[in-house]
């Protein structure tokens, strides 16, 4: 698969790591506007093909490439050229277009314009903290890049709780595990939840909304 | 030739519709870029709401005005990009047409905004002196500092922008050195907050490092003893090699 | 003035109040709808919004008619009449807009996605009020009027990227005994653009040729000439001519 990088920086250096474990015989190349990181990328990577280019030539280049390019990951330092690029390759057709964002502010604007697949780094902070701390009632642990959905932690605190996380489950016949408040993992039989339990289930975001209705819960 | 003008923006709600449609309505004028440095308020709904393209900085840094300008030079795609603070009470199409018009018809490829009014203190008392000693050629500015200011959208790519007030005399001092055509435009009077004195000091602070920086890379500065002067006066951060 | 004349103004004020209110509701409802519905789709939603205003001011002229005491009836039977004939003429477009309804509210696919929808099967482009663009392996653009997405099954195939690709090379006149080794070697060359690792499915020898079946999954579907024509490059290079179906 060839998958074209660009940027340098720390962002692109996970990617890279990444895109060589998925696909170990793939094509790597990287995009990098100074001659400095072009040559930290080469040293740090040696199997990427590395390509230093002026700001203005990253389109050119997307466009005469665009037959060959199965997936570009925009992840410069500044999200206004992730935008750009994300954007540009889209036009392009580029069949999978994912871009990393510096600022999570800008998440709303890459989305408005209709960039699909948006990694926000700093997302797992949320759900971190509060599985950390101890204090939540739902917290979403894990969302899906393609679609509306995730994996959600339920605190069981009382037992109409238990009750209804005990029918949601069932009704929608969803995949779901539980931990104990000892922190043992529990077999996943809906009997076997008990209060204090975590149960972590996998399911839409739409059918969490559902729930949070029934429950009286926070909305995320 | 079409143009892209660009408002960084910090908390600026009650300007941010005004300056929007004002930039709309000078002639050439395809898009508006806002850019925002993280509002509390509504700045960035409002300047979706008239049509603007909106983009938070890619890090919020404070004070982060280069940052700002960076992400809208990056974002634009007008052949001339055209800079201008969102706080001008009295802007108007003609302040952004006059920014620009010299490079429409091939007299520049930078222009330098200044206004009829005294130069502030940190240009009178910072910004000049050191250029006249490092960059005397760029002395002649009225208004190094001026935050107003418009380009060939491909020379924005060359330089490296500061990430703070040093950005517009830096973005000059590179300008001139890569041989860029530049001109000073007057645009009249221009009705603008000022900032407290004691705002300042990071202002003077970083319009300094920004010249003293380029002074040492261009080889003005004798880098050895800019070590050893340094060691006098205790941390000051100019970038280079050895100082951080 | 005369009782006559008092209660004609009267309607008369009443049947202008009647046609402003439906003027005014319609904006409200307008814009609380394209609030409420962009999420499918800005454009859908102003659409749908502008239906209903429009809806709206006809009623309230109904109503305004009706307050002036003229017949109602042959009114609303001639609107009904005109509102039939256009439905029929313009039954095409109205299938269409049922069927951006359908794929804005279901989902079955959106923009990016892959898809096969009866005979065609390309990567959409765009989402539009009368038709849906895709891009298809070839590179053409099809244009697929949104009635379709009514009457035919939608097959996405965005969540099974990447699409698997048989082809079949014929080598004439080779050694049998080097045609693996062969295939091997060029099949290493192109191994970079493709998934995972090319499958050789099949080799058949007949007394002047070896047939050659490979399964290959790519990502960007336009890749396909480019492997076409570097396969052919890569065995002309070892002296070798194949033809590839």
């Amino acid at each position: 698969m060839r998958s074209i990088v660009i940027g340098g920086g720390h962002l692109a250096y996970f990617t890279i790591t990444t895109l060589r474990e998925i696909d170990p015989e793939g094509k790597i190349v990287v995009i990098e506007f100074t001659s400095e990181k072009v040559e930290m990328v080469k040293k740090t990577f040696p199997y990427t093909e590395t390509l230093l280019s002026s700001i203005d030539k990253v389109e050119e280049y997307i466009t005469s490439n665009r037959s060959l390019i199965d997936a570009l990951v925009s992840a410069t330092e500044s999200d206004a050229l992730n935008l750009k690029y994300a954007k540009h390759s889209i036009i392009n057709e580029i069949p999978i277009v994912i871009t990393v964002l510096n600022n999570p502010l800008n998440e709303p604007i890459f989305i408005k314009e209709k960039i699909k697949y948006i990694i926000n780094p700093y997302k797992t902070i949320g759900p971190k903290v509060k599985e950390i701390v101890n204090k939540f009632r739902v917290n979403k642990i894990y969302e899906f890049s393609r679609f509306d959905g995730g994996i959600y932690a339920f605190k069981i605190e009382n037992a109409e709780t238990l009750h209804k996380i005990r029918s949601f489950i069932l009704k929608k016949d969803l995949p779901f595990f539980t931990v104990s408040i000892d922190n043992k993992i529990k077999s996943s039989t809906l009997e076997n939840i008990e209060l204090g339990d975590t149960v972590y289930v996998a399911c839409s975001d739409k059918d969490i909304k559902d729930l949070l209705e029934k429950i009286g819960g926070e909305k995320k | 030739m079409d143009v892209s003008v660009v408002f960084p923006s910090r908390n600026r709600e009650r300007y941010v519709r005004k300056a929007v449609r004002t930039a709309f309505r000078a002639k050439n004028v395809s898009e508006v870029i806002v850019v925002d440095g993280g509002s509390c308020d509504d700045t960035v709904k409002t300047a979706l709401k008239e049509g603007a393209k909106v983009i938070v900085q890619s890090s919020l840094i404070y004070p982060g005005k280069g940052v700002a300008m960076k992400d809208g030079a990056y974002l634009a795609s007008g052949d001339i990009v055209v800079f201008v603070d969102i706080d001008i009470a009295n802007l108007t199409p003609q302040f952004i047409e006059k920014l620009y018009t010299p490079i429409m018809m091939g007299k520049a490829e930078f222009v330098k905004g200044c206004f009829e009014r005294a130069a502030g203190r940190v240009t009178e008392l910072v910004a000049k002196p050191l250029l006249k000693m490092f960059y005397p050629e760029l002395a002649k500015f009225k208004q190094p500092l001026s935050g107003e200011i418009a380009g060939l959208r491909k020379i924005f790519y060359q330089v490296e922008f500061e990430n703070g007030w040093g950005v517009d005399v830096g973005l000059l001092i590179d300008f001139y050195k890569k041989g860029v055509k530049i001109v000073e435009e007057d645009l009249g009077f221009k009705e603008h907050e000022m900032k407290p004195l004691h705002a300042l000091t990071d202002m003077a602070y970083q319009v300094a490092e920004a010249i003293l920086k380029r002074a040492m890379r261009d080889g003005k500065i004798d880098e050895v003893w800019m070590k050893k002067y340094i060691s006098t006066i205790g941390e000051i951060d100019l970038g280079g090699e050895g100082y951080a | 003035m005369t009782p006559e004349e008092y209660s004609l103004i009267l309607r008369i004020v009443f049947a202008v109040l009647s046609i402003i209110l439906s003027v005014f509701l319609g904006s409200k409802l307008r814009d609380i709808i394209i609030e409420n519905l962009s999420k499918f789709g800005h454009a859908f939603a102003s659409k749908f919004a502008e239906i209903l205003r429009y809806f709206l001011m006809i009623l309230g002229a109904v109503i305004a008619f009706s307050i002036l005491s003229l017949d109602v009836i042959i009114l609303t039977a001639i609107s009904i009449g005109i509102f039939i004939v256009v439905l029929i003429s313009m039954r095409e477009i109205f299938s269409n807009y049922a069927g951006e309804i359908y794929v804005r509210i279901r989902r079955p696919f959106s923009e990016g996605d892959f898809i096969k929808i009866g005979e065609f099967t390309g990567r959409v482009l765009s989402i539009n009020s009368q038709d849906v663009e895709l891009v298809s392996i070839e590179g053409e653009r099809i244009i697929i009027p949104n009635q379709v997405f009514l009457k035919h099954p939608v097959i996405n195939k965005s969540s099974t990227m990447p699409t698997s690709i048989e082809l079949k090379i014929t080598i004439k006149d080779s050694e049998p005994e080097k045609v693996e080794e062969t295939i091997t070697e060029v099949l290493n060359e192109i191994r970079p653009e493709l998934f995972e690792d090319p499958r050789i499915t099949s080799i058949t020898r007949t007394d002047d040729k070896t047939e050659v079946n490979l399964l290959l999954h790519i990502v960007n579907q336009r890749k396909m000439k480019w492997i076409i024509n570097k396969l052919s490059g890569e065995f002309h290079k070892k002296g070798v001519e194949i033809e590839i179906e």
